[in-house]
């Protein structure tokens, strides 16, 4: 029993995983595959954690919450991007 | 112990798919990230759960509890860094959009340089912002 209803949250994340990647590949601006993006490693921490779930090697937990440091760190940064193209678009307009 | 884990872990699991269907379903930048934050940051974090409430060493499960908290701190972060750099950045706002606290409801040009105020009334936008003073 406990073995399907971790089968069952697997096969959750990997739609998820699957839905995410359509955004990424499909989003219209750069902020829409950021969100993809930064959905895709959250998702990918839910996997490290079903995974260390179902197979005891609690090692994975580690790496779950490295990998949420890194996501948190590399949004941010995007976010930091995003606005400075807009700061020099801005600044070619008024030249 | 470990069943309610598992009932955890399959709980979260359909968070994820919701808000991924959410990503893939919403009009907007802002909409996508108001699924993206709130419904993936609470699947994960019962994930986690599940996992806390299915190890067996106590280290384990406290490591789980760092790691929900250190989501539930950084998840809302990363969306309003997001959203406010979506809209500085002059991403429009879908159509259906009923209120825009930070200025005209449009492609969001003119607000770009207007400084960070809180919004006094959510009801009606505001005039342009010192165009004429650079």
């Amino acid at each position: 029993m406990i073995a399907i209803l971790l089968s069952i949250a697997y096969g959750l994340v990997s739609v998820a995983f699957l839905f995410a990647t359509f955004r990424l590949v499909r989003g219209p601006t750069m902020t829409d595959r950021v969100i993809a993006l930064d959905l895709l490693t959250t998702l990918a921490v839910g996997f490290l954690a079903v995974h260390a779930q179902s197979t005891g090697h609690t090692i994975y937990l580690d790496v779950a919450l490295g990998l949420g440091l890194v996501a948190f760190i590399g949004t941010v940064a995007f976010g930091a991007l995003i606005e400075s193209d807009r700061g020099d678009d801005d600044q070619e307009e008024r030249t | 112990m470990s069943m309610l884990g598992a009932v955890l872990a399959c709980a979260g699991g359909a968070f994820m798919v919701v808000a991924a269907m959410g990503i893939v379903r919403m009009n907007d930048v802002y909409q996508r990230l108001h699924c993206s934050a709130k419904s993936a940051s609470l699947g994960v974090v019962l994930v986690l759960m599940g996992s806390a409430a299915a190890a067996s060493d106590p280290a384990v499960s406290w490591r789980c509890l760092a790691a929900s908290i250190f989501f539930l701190i950084t998840a809302p972060v990363g969306c309003h860094v997001l959203a406010r750099a979506a809209y500085r950045a002059g991403v429009p706002l879908a159509a259906n959009t009923l209120s825009d606290a930070w200025g005209v409801k449009s492609s969001g040009t003119s607000v770009s340089d207007a400084p960070q105020e809180p919004p006094q009334t959510a009801a009606e936008p505001r005039p342009e912002p010192d165009v004429g003073q650079r």
